[in-house]
């Protein structure tokens, strides 16, 4: 890869679907969708950190998390979420990873620089299992990227179809937030929250 | 392949030439000359003329073939078993077909029977040589427009054929046409629905087929299925087959022509066996006895029904009804003249007797003799009046019964749900079936009409009524579908209207009076006078727009949760409009925001209203009309209440421990009022009352309030359990890992146990340890404020508070082990470290006071008045109840507390009078980052409730915390929820001690929520923390 020529977003981009892939492998093992056996320590950023040993489970969360690099780089990507839902496909929680890459910074962007600001996000995921809720069985789960605006232009809109539409469900209420870390700098900031269904959601999603 | 071929262009098919016209019943040839083959009827001329001749050649070819298979197959047959004599060969002489699709047999066999009885057979249609078209199925189109399919030519059913061969002569045509309708091509869900009945009823047929060939080739008998030969004469063959078939009916011949002898056979007088015969002619009986029969023969079906009705009538009343009515046409006549098919198109009556001059009355009459005024009922002698040559038949009770049971064995094949009427009459509920019940209709009718050889008519309607209705009008031989008027009004207006106009049209109409239409949408709109000249004119407006708004909101007493901006921007180059400050000729634009929590107040729209407006990105010169609506609206009572209600029970566990906590803390209060103190955070106003006079009559100890180390040691059994909701029993804290923590967490851990942990350190670990820990928090203490360079210094504040407690332990009449007490003096400042200031010099222990350095000893001398006056008012506690404390007179809007580098509050803060506020500012200046959260943490102790300080001191902090915090939440809203949410669990945490922090949060905390809301679509799991007031 050249890195000579890259934009400070390009970097930041790079950067930050690395760290994104990297994030979702943790959070589908703090949930312990999958046995802990289907997982490997792995060092990443200084921290230790689970990655997916399934070759198509591995695939799938790096195919979707490296698919999003020229929309981040865009700053059309608004969120990305790992939504966890129960078998009537409802979420039942979503991890919510806020990103906003600030198109007009221009100083050249130090990788490690973000990368100890993103290495944080890591450390708290890893203890963040109190803040969740245990899933019921036949769950499923999924990654979910929402966009500014969809995407225009016909090259990118090759990349774009690569995506589909979620049949997930909405919540009708707000749902509950719980921060779980944040970090703002420039060019990126990244909040990573919590979302919980609202406890007078009407239809009872917990049991 | 010759429906196809009739389509395309190319072909030979479509010129006209004249018939071979050598079969005898084809007389349509038309004065034509022969065209080209090649010219088509189609109106560009074909421009396959290379595969036109081919074709030809093609068509040459397969004929040749085919003479010499014929050839063939005839000599085989000179040779083989099945002889053709020279008569038989010309079964088919002249006859060409060309066979159109799939047919039974197929076409394949129809090509070997033409071939062995001196047809021809076509592969390709030509107009030139083909003379019967067979076919038994058409597609819709080709129906429609037959004769532009046929070129004129007869198209016949494969039937024909057999029927020929087996007759051994060929017979006319005619009755073998393709009927419209009778063929319609059954849809594939038809298919896959009776493919088990059609496949049997195809074997059958088949089997039935062969046999007619084996007889046709043996000529040895009279055709059985009695079908018109061209050239047969009539007469004979009706009283042939009447001779076989029906024994009743010679003998009533013989009746009619003797009619005396009738009248005496068909007597009591005369007759032994009167009644048996006289039920045996009967028709009434027979009609009367069949019910039974019919149960009998179908019992096993109708139980089936009956349980299935019951099980299925909560989904019938669900789904449309549909129901077929189904009913022989002239039943008792038809079943007689299928034998005679040339009395078809004559008057013919069923009646016992054939006397012309008769009273036997007619049961049953053809359509024809119908249209002569012959009816069911009327005398034979009035019959033959109206219709000279109506011809009598007698019944023939066998043939019904054996028609009727082939017309109910149909019946129940097709469906499951039948309702006999009679011998030949029913209704069936085909709601269950997925097939459209016309369908369903025609295949029965023409399983029927094959089968029995009578047609029947039916009706198809949503109910009984009408399905019977609809029958009358579809007889003879049709069936008619009366569509629900109901829906085919709501097909035309939208099923609303459709309903509403079927209603009114039947005078129904369940309107009530009064009934106020909700408002779907509550705004206002400005198009008149619209001129802004930049961006604050248009924000000034925008604000009174939404107060408007806001307003009519309030006074419907709805809230609505999407925002609808309209926009009225002039045209490109449009001009000022004739109407004076009109708004001309425009351009309309509309957005729209939906927010999850339904809103009615100004604030709130008007920043929805802002950022769609600036969404538009337009010139506000331009803008010629601005309207704001509100749609999705709620009750705002509802939505209150039940938030409130939801609010409630979020934090009712915590009030829950909080009024037993208080409980508590009063028995403890009763059972030694010598040892008072606050035990809960937020002490009622009452209780403070009676405090304020008991604190008065011991001062001493009074200044335990915050710590509440008196009652909190004797205590500590029934108090500690209850603390907090969040924190875990002091009991449950491993004591070597507490240790071993930060110091500063163990202060802050401290603070929350009120000292109990510091306690339960001491009696775990002993002096010297102890000495240890507080020497060493003291120390880091020192060094975090020994940077302060302005007012008193921390250190100072915290070596008079040991002093202080020490003496005031000492002080203690009710520390029972006095051991203890020299160390409790030393660990239990550590909650004392947060009170600011003892309230007087009185209260300060001298002798430590004597062991401080002499500066520290002047500065606290300086500071400390000999007497201060304890002035807690209950009026204070108050006017900060919540929620009016949110309301803060707030002068500070437009300051940015949180803009420069250190934040400008901290310079603010620290020139501030306000004693708290410098505490802050210092411990805001002395910390590295500048985050509130950490502030806040390394601050909080110092904000614990002080005595001491005056209303004014306190509202002042609170007003200007409030601000800093909420301010910091605009600031950090978008990028770091994380700290401010830390902020406030921080302040949650630490309020049950501090009321002011309580105050703060409580204030901050929807301005937090809101932003969260607008910014992230949810809310954060907070609530208000509820006072223990009332």
């Amino acid at each position: 890869m050249d890195r000579k020529n890259t934009s400070p977003q390009g970097e930041t981009a790079r950067v930050l679907t690395e760290f994104l892939e990297v994030a979702v492998n943790c959070i589908v093992f703090l949930k312990g969708f999958y046995p802990p056996a289907a997982f490997e320590r792995r060092r990443y950023m200084n921290v230790v950190v689970q990655k997916a040993r399934h070759p198509q489970l591995a695939d799938y969360i790096h195919s979707a998390t490296s698919n999003l690099l020229p929309f981040v780089q865009k700053g059309l990507v608004e969120r990305v979420n790992v939504t966890f839902y129960d078998k009537e496909h409802i979420p039942l929680e979503k991890f919510v990873f806020k990103i906003d890459v600030n198109q007009s910074y221009n100083s050249k962007v130090e990788e490690s620089d973000i990368g100890f600001a993103l290495r944080a996000f890591l450390i708290k995921l890893t203890v963040a299992k109190p803040a969740t809720k245990p899933l019921p069985p036949s769950s499923g789960w999924e990654i979910t990227a929402y966009f500014r605006a969809l995407p225009q232009g016909s090259s990118k809109e090759k990349e774009a179809q690569l995506w589909i539409p979620t049949d997930t469900k909405q919540w009708l209420q707000p749902p509950d937030i719980t921060p779980i870390k944040s970090m703002s700098s420039q060019p990126l900031k990244v909040q990573l929250y919590l979302e919980h269904p609202n406890p007078c959601e009407p239809k009872k999603l917990e049991e | 392949m010759g429906s196809k071929s009739s389509d395309r262009p190319s072909t030979s098919v479509s010129s006209f030439a004249s018939a071979a016209a050598s079969g005898g019943s084809l007389k349509r040839s038309r004065n034509r000359t022969p065209q080209n083959p090649l010219r088509s009827t189609t109106k560009r001329k074909s421009p396959f003329a290379d595969f036109g001749s081919y074709m030809a050649e093609k068509n040459r070819k397969l004929g040749a073939q085919f003479r010499a298979d014929a050839a063939s197959v005839s000599s085989l047959g000179a040779d083989g078993a099945p002889v053709d004599s020279e008569e038989d060969k010309g079964v088919f002489r002249g006859v060409s077909i060309f066979v159109d699709g799939f047919t039974i047999p197929s076409s394949q066999e129809l090509r070997g029977y033409m071939l062995r009885h001196g047809g021809r057979f076509e592969n390709y249609f030509s107009r030139d040589t083909v003379t019967h078209i067979i076919c038994s199925n058409l597609p819709n189109s080709k129906m429609r427009n037959l004769r532009a399919f046929s070129h004129g030519l007869p198209v016949v059913r494969p039937e024909w054929v057999l029927h020929s061969l087996a007759a051994n002569r060929l017979l006319s045509w005619a009755p073998y046409q393709l009927v419209h309708g009778a063929c319609k091509q059954q849809k594939l869900s038809t298919y896959f629905h009776h493919q088990r009945i059609s496949t049997s009823s195809d074997a059958k047929g088949s089997i039935n087929h062969d046999e007619a060939i084996k007889v046709g080739q043996n000529h040895s008998v009279v055709p059985t299925d009695g079908q018109t030969s061209e050239c047969g004469g009539i007469s004979i063959q009706v009283g042939d087959v009447a001779c076989l078939k029906s024994e009743e009916f010679s003998q009533a011949r013989d009746a009619n022509q003797e009619p005396s002898a009738s009248n005496m056979v068909h007597s009591t007088l005369t007759d032994p066996n009167f009644v048996e015969n006289y039920f045996k002619n009967s028709r009434l009986h027979f009609i009367g006895t069949w019910r039974n029969r019919y149960r009998q023969r179908f019992s096993k079906l109708l139980t089936g029904v009956k349980s299935s009705n019951e099980n299925l009538k909560c989904h019938s009343t669900k789904q449309k009804t549909a129901i077929i009515h189904i009913d022989m046409d002239c039943f008792f006549v038809s079943v007689i003249i299928r034998n005679f098919p040339d009395l078809v198109h004559k008057p013919v009556a069923v009646c016992h007797s054939d006397n012309p001059r008769g009273t036997a009355e007619i049961s049953s009459a053809n359509y024809v003799a119908r249209n002569f005024g012959v009816k069911a009922g009327i005398f034979v002698r009035d019959a033959k009046v109206c219709c000279p040559n109506l011809v009598i038949l007698p019944y023939d009770f066998e043939a019904y019964q054996e028609v009727a049971e082939q017309f109910y064995n149909i019946l129940h094949k097709h469906c499951s749900k039948v309702q006999a009427l009679s011998c030949d009459e029913a209704f069936l509920d085909v709601t269950e079936c997925d097939v459209d019940p016309e369908d369903i209709a025609l295949a029965i009718r023409k399983e029927i009409a094959e089968t029995t050889r009578c047609t029947a008519s039916a009706g198809i309607a949503e109910n009984l009524l009408l399905a019977r209705l609809a029958t009358r009008s579809a007889k003879p031989n049709g069936q008619r579908f009366l569509p629900s008027e109901k829906e085919g009004l709501q097909k035309d207006f939208g099923e609303k209207i459709g309903d509403m106009l079927w209603n009114y049209c039947r005078g129904i109409d369940n309107r009530n009076v009064g009934e106020v239409q909700e408002a779907k949408s509550i705004g206002a709109e400005v198009n008149w006078g619209i001129r802004f000249n930049d961006m604050t004119d248009c924000n000034h407006f925008l604000i009174n727009l939404c107060k408007e708004v806001s307003l009519r909101l309030q006074g419907c007493g709805v809230q609505g949760r999407t925002v609808t901006l309209k926009v009225k921007k002039r045209k490109h180059g449009a001009a000022e409009p004739l109407k004076f400050m009109g708004c001309g000729d425009c351009q309309n634009m509309s957005r729209s925001n939906t927010v999850p929590i339904a809103i009615d107040n100004e604030a709130a729209l008007l920043r929805i209203a802002k950022k769609i407006l600036s969404s538009f990105h337009i010139d506000v010169k331009e803008v010629r009309g601005i309207g704001l609506h509100l749609t999705k609206l709620e009750s705002a009572k509802i939505t209150r209440k039940g938030r409130e209600n939801i609010a409630v029970w979020l934090s009712s566990p915590m009030h829950a421990t909080r009024s037993k906590c208080k409980q508590i803390s009063q028995s403890d209060r009763q059972c030694d009022n010598g040892d008072f103190s606050f035990s809960s955070g937020a002490p009622e106003s009452g209780d403070l009352d009676s405090s304020h006079k008991l604190d008065q009559d011991k001062p001493t100890l009074l200044f335990q309030d915050a710590g509440s180390n008196c009652s909190s040691i004797k205590g500590a059994d029934c108090v500690r359990p209850i603390r907090s909701s969040a924190l875990p029993p002091l009991q449950d804290l491993d004591i070597d890992v507490v240790r071993n923590l930060p110091t500063e967490i163990i202060l802050e851990m401290d603070v929350l146990y009120k000292g109990e942990l510091s306690d339960l350190i001491s009696k775990s670990k002993g002096n010297n340890c102890l000495t240890h820990v507080c020497s060493s928090t003291v120390s880091l203490i020192d060094a975090s404020t020994n940077s302060a360079d302005t007012g008193i210094s921390d250190a100072h504040i915290d070596s008079v508070k040991l002093g202080l407690d020490s003496k005031d332990k000492g002080k203690m009449p009710i520390c029972e082990n006095v051991e203890s007490i020299s160390y409790v003096d030393q660990v239990t400042m550590e909650p004392k470290l947060f009170d600011l200031m003892p309230a007087s010099l009185s209260q300060a222990d001298a002798s430590v006071l004597e062991q401080m350095p002499e500066d520290v000893k002047a500065d606290v001398h300086g500071l400390l008045p000999l007497h201060r006056e304890l002035k807690v008012s209950k009026d204070f506690y108050t006017c900060f109840d919540f929620p009016s404390c949110v309301q803060f007179p707030d002068p500070h809007l437009k300051t940015h507390l949180w803009s420069g580098d250190p934040p400008w509050w901290v310079e603010k803060f620290n020139t501030s009078k306000n004693i708290l506020l410098n505490v802050i500012s210092r411990h805001a200046k002395s910390s590295k980052d500048i985050r509130l959260s950490s502030i806040l943490q390394s601050v909080a102790p110092f904000l614990l409730p002080v005595c001491e300080l005056s209303n004014e001191v306190y509202a002042e902090a609170i007003c200007w915390l409030h601000e800093l915090l909420a301010q910091y939440i605009v600031l950090k809203i978008g990028s770091d929820i994380e700290e401010i949410y830390n902020c406030f669990c921080f302040l949650k945490r630490i309020s049950p001690s501090s009321k002011i922090l309580l105050l703060v949060y409580n204030s901050a905390l929807p301005l937090f929520q809101a932003l969260v809301n607008e910014n992230y679509g949810g809310k954060l799991r907070l609530s208000v923390i509820q006072t223990t007031d009332e």
